[in-house]
């Protein structure tokens, strides 16, 4: 096992370094104090995402358009008129939002000054107002960076790989939304979305670096307030079908070799959800097909498939998907001999030794969390919205279970529930 | 804080001193950038990061790399300027952490015998190994167009620099692979360590074991018993504006645009440079994200960013539907305009600066940072100049300086990609 001291290494990274409280408004705050350090970067995390389009509008079921968490995310960086870049760019700050399927985060990196751009990042989600000619505006831009992504080979094989699995929740949309979608979102849909989600007690705040915690819990406390009135949506799970809507699917690019995604629609991830779970699948995944494996150099000298290879998995309340990608001449082979390669493993279980020495790989990659303020509150933000922590997580780390993997190994990757999405160059005759 | 030792008159030794949870072992080989060897060099990274004499195969090589807690070893060979680069790098968990105190030493080693142990078989590199990295070699280039944003930036740089050994295609040439066999392969190998320049860095818990092993190795190895000099001088300007359009059936136009001086630049100048790319379109706050993307709505993306091959340059880089693609082009040439003729305003300049110095005061947050920040400066200007240094430079740009730059710079061409239709 891991030379490693566990107790040790978590009072060494964790104690006196992490606070974390509540405000009274609701915002989870956390606070990791790097003295050393000569940037601060703070997250401000909102929980809705692209995938989170099923809800009731006062009690009655409907769905969003798709796109509206991003389209919410474009327009809160500007207010009143001025971007907010600028404001942050006044104080030398660099600034940033993005979306992902389950949630909407702001980000901020400055220097040691950082209660200015603090106070601005909170300012945020006081009452905006979207106005109707500042929406439409917007639309262009937005239709550009859903064009954008069409161009990008990697996306488009994944999006159609969600929607061969998926038929009703979010993630088989793109994050974007699509042209269409685009086109039915408008102010009031946005102030009512941000009234319904952009409330404190759905949000959560990491700052870390050369900060003061305390200074931090006074900033949030005097900025945040609690959310008013009943919200109009709130969230509700959509209802999807247990199985994938079909096992293959084919699209056409300017490329010059194959790409795919194959995928597995495993149970949704509520039925899954645990810190441990999580920790293990990435092991499991690596010890199918990663690069300290056999199986892996057998199809690399075979020319099957690149250093491109590679697997992982998405995760929501609703959803598990597994994948494995990469660039290849021949997907259906690789897809094939995948398949291949765990129906043997479910039957033999994984290689104790091989597992040992992946478990030690978690050890550097956790260690490694703490080098740099914006991985530290990246982990932090993404532990709140998983209800776990630093703490539990070195905990798994450090006591890797092999009847675990060998469990998630048998209850996930079936072959029914197998698509695989491939996209070809536009000149190949290949079907 | 970072330190340099110049071993030999072509070898650096630079550490950083250690703070870090990681630790980072980077060993740099420049050599000559030529047409006939190019294609060769791009092979060596893939076949000298498959294998050393010890783990004869990328199984047991990574498998001792996860024993080493997740130490990723990474070699690559990429063209910089006009010259050749094979990059030696790996990194690792601190030592300070684990109880095999000898865990930093033995990542140091295993770096050192990618370089001077590869395995071989009757004194070459084997076949087997070389056939199959060819084919790597030849996906990889013909790869090169699934990002068409990266590609058509590419497409210009070759055009920009026809006739010059820094418009060399990335990666070499699909037809000079077939020819190259094992022996061969490992005859340019020892012809790359004889001739070359090397700068090293180190950042981590065991400085002392881990530099006289990298100088025993460079040393008693023989690399770079004959050092190179490089040809700085710098490109010569199209005589017309260039435009190269490739039908590539995408969704939106994408293209890429140059301006250049054609001239050298001194440190100072290109902290210039450095200050007008961020106010023309190197931020979020940028002249052209604000007025071209958020007042007129023209693009999604708009960015511009410096070259310094063969002397100053900005790149800028667009992409829209094709119905905007003409008023979005002009837009782009008017903002370079008019900052060239009236300069920055005083707000602007002084958060450019702001934010420019700020990002280099974070370098030393990270051991990634520290290292990338050494080999920037140092292939940039070959020499070193510390974050502080940068920032005094940084702080005495002027307006007129960067009016006085951009003025210079000359609208060298563009290319596109379309859709087929």
């Amino acid at each position: 096992m891991s030379k490693i001291d566990i107790e040790s290494t978590a009072a060494l990274l964790l104690n006196n370094r992490l606070f974390t409280g509540t405000t009274d408004s609701g915002l989870r705050v956390y606070v990791y104090e790097m003295p050393g350090k000569s940037s601060v970067s703070a997250q401000l995390a909102v929980g809705f995402g692209s995938t989170m389009v099923h809800v009731t509008d006062r009690g009655k079921r409907c769905r969003l358009p798709s796109g509206t968490a991003h389209f919410l995310e474009h327009k809160l960086f500007e207010r009143n008129g001025v971007d907010s870049f600028t404001l942050f760019a006044d104080l030398g700050a660099s600034s940033n939002a993005y979306t992902t399927f389950n949630r909407t985060t702001f980000v901020f990196r400055s220097s040691t000054e950082y209660e200015e751009p603090l106070e601005i990042l909170l300012d945020f989600f006081r009452e905006p107002l979207f106005t109707k000619e500042g929406v439409e505006k917007e639309k262009p831009i937005i239709a550009d960076e859903i064009r954008m992504y069409m161009d990008d080979p990697g996306w488009r094989t994944s999006f159609n790989l969600f929607r061969s699995l998926y038929r009703n929740i979010g993630i088989n949309d793109d994050i974007a939304g699509s042209l269409e979608s685009l086109q039915q979102i408008d102010y009031m849909l946005l102030n009512d979305c941000f009234r319904s989600f952009y409330r404190p007690d759905n949000m959560a705040l990491a700052v870390t670096g050369p900060v003061e915690h305390g200074r931090v819990f006074e900033i949030a406390q005097k900025l945040t307030a609690a959310g008013t009135g009943s919200p109009r949506f709130t969230l509700t799970s959509a209802q999807e079908p247990e199985h994938i809507i079909k096992d293959s699917s084919l699209d056409r690019m300017n490329l010059s070799i194959p790409m795919f995604d194959m995928g597995f629609k495993e149970k949704a991830f509520r039925e899954f959800a645990d810190v441990k779970n999580e920790l293990l699948m990435d092991m499991v995944l690596d010890l199918i097909a990663g690069e300290s494996t056999e199986f892996f150099r057998e199809m690399y000298d075979s020319n099957l498939l690149s250093d491109s290879f590679g697997s992982g998995f998405y995760s929501g309340d609703e959803y598990l998907c597994t994948y494995f990608e990469g660039d290849s001449h021949q997907p259906e082979k690789v897809r094939d001999m995948i398949l291949d390669r765990i129906a043997e493993l479910k039957r033999s279980g994984l290689d104790p030794d091989l597992f040992e020495e992946r478990a030690r790989t978690s050890v550097g990659s956790y260690i490694s969390i703490f080098d740099s303020p914006g991985s530290v509150a990246g982990s932090l933000i993404s532990c709140h919205f998983k209800n776990t922590s630093l703490y539990d997580i070195i905990q798994h780390v450090g006591n890797p279970d092999i009847d675990g993997a060998n469990g998630i190994l048998r209850d996930c990757f079936e072959p029914s529930q197998c698509s695989l999405s491939v996209i070809r160059p536009t000149d190949s005759g290949d079907q | 804080m970072l330190h340099t030792e110049q071993i030999r008159n072509n070898f650096t030794f630079a550490w950083a001193d250690h703070v870090y949870n990681r630790e980072r072992l980077v060993v740099e080989l420049h050599c000559p950038l030529e047409k006939e060897t190019m294609t060769g060099i791009s092979l060596l990274a893939y076949v000298l990061s498959s294998a050393t004499d010890r783990y004869r195969d990328i199984v047991s090589l990574s498998r001792y790399l996860d024993t080493l807690y997740g130490a990723s070893l990474y070699v690559s060979a990429s063209r910089a300027g006009n010259r050749m680069i094979i990059h030696f790098d790996v990194d690792n968990v601190s030592g300070l952490f684990l109880t095999e105190k000898d865990n930093g030493i033995r990542t140091a080693e295993l770096l050192c015998d990618v370089i001077t142990r590869p395995y071989l078989v009757d004194g070459c590199f084997p076949e087997e190994t070389v056939c199959v990295e060819k084919e790597k070699l030849r996906e990889e280039i013909s790869f090169l167009i699934n990002n068409k944003e990266a590609y058509c930036t590419r497409m210009l740089l070759q055009e920009f620099f026809r006739g010059n050994v820094r418009g060399l295609p990335d990666l070499g040439y699909t037809e000079d692979i077939d020819p190259i066999n094992g022996r061969d392969l490992y005859d340019l190998y020892r012809k790359c360590l004889e001739s070359c320049n090397i700068n090293a860095f180190y950042c981590g818990s065991d400085l002392d074991e881990v530099k006289a092993l990298v100088c025993r190795t460079i040393i008693d190895n023989g690399i770079g018993v004959r050092p190179v000099t490089f040809d700085n001088s710098a490109v010569s300007l199209p005589d017309m504006p260039f435009s190269r359009t490739e039908a590539a059936g995408t969704e939106q136009d994408i293209f890429s645009m140059i301006y250049h001086c054609g001239r050298r630049s001194d440190s100072r100048e290109l902290a210039v440079l450095k200050v007008a790319n961020s106010i023309l379109g190197g931020m979020a706050t940028s002249r052209l994200f604000m007025n071209v993307r958020e007042k007129k709505g023209l693009c999604y993306t708009c960015v511009s960013n410096r070259i310094t091959s063969g002397g100053s340059g900005i790149i800028i880089e667009s992409s829209t539907s094709a119905d905007k693609y003409e008023d979005n082009r002009d837009s782009i040439m008017e903002e370079f305009s008019a900052l060239a003729a009236s300069g920055p305003t005083g707000e602007e300049l002084r958060q450019a600066k702001l934010g420019i110095t700020n990002s280099l005061k974070g370098i030393s947050d990270t051991v990634a940072g520290v290292s990338a920040h050494y080999f920037s400066s140092m292939n940039g200007t070959g020499r070193y100049l510390s974050p502080e240094d940068e920032i005094a430079l940084i702080e005495s740009v002027t307006s007129s300086d960067i009016k006085s730059l951009l003025s210079e710079m000359r609208y060298c061409g563009i290319c596109r990609l379309h859709d087929d239709e």
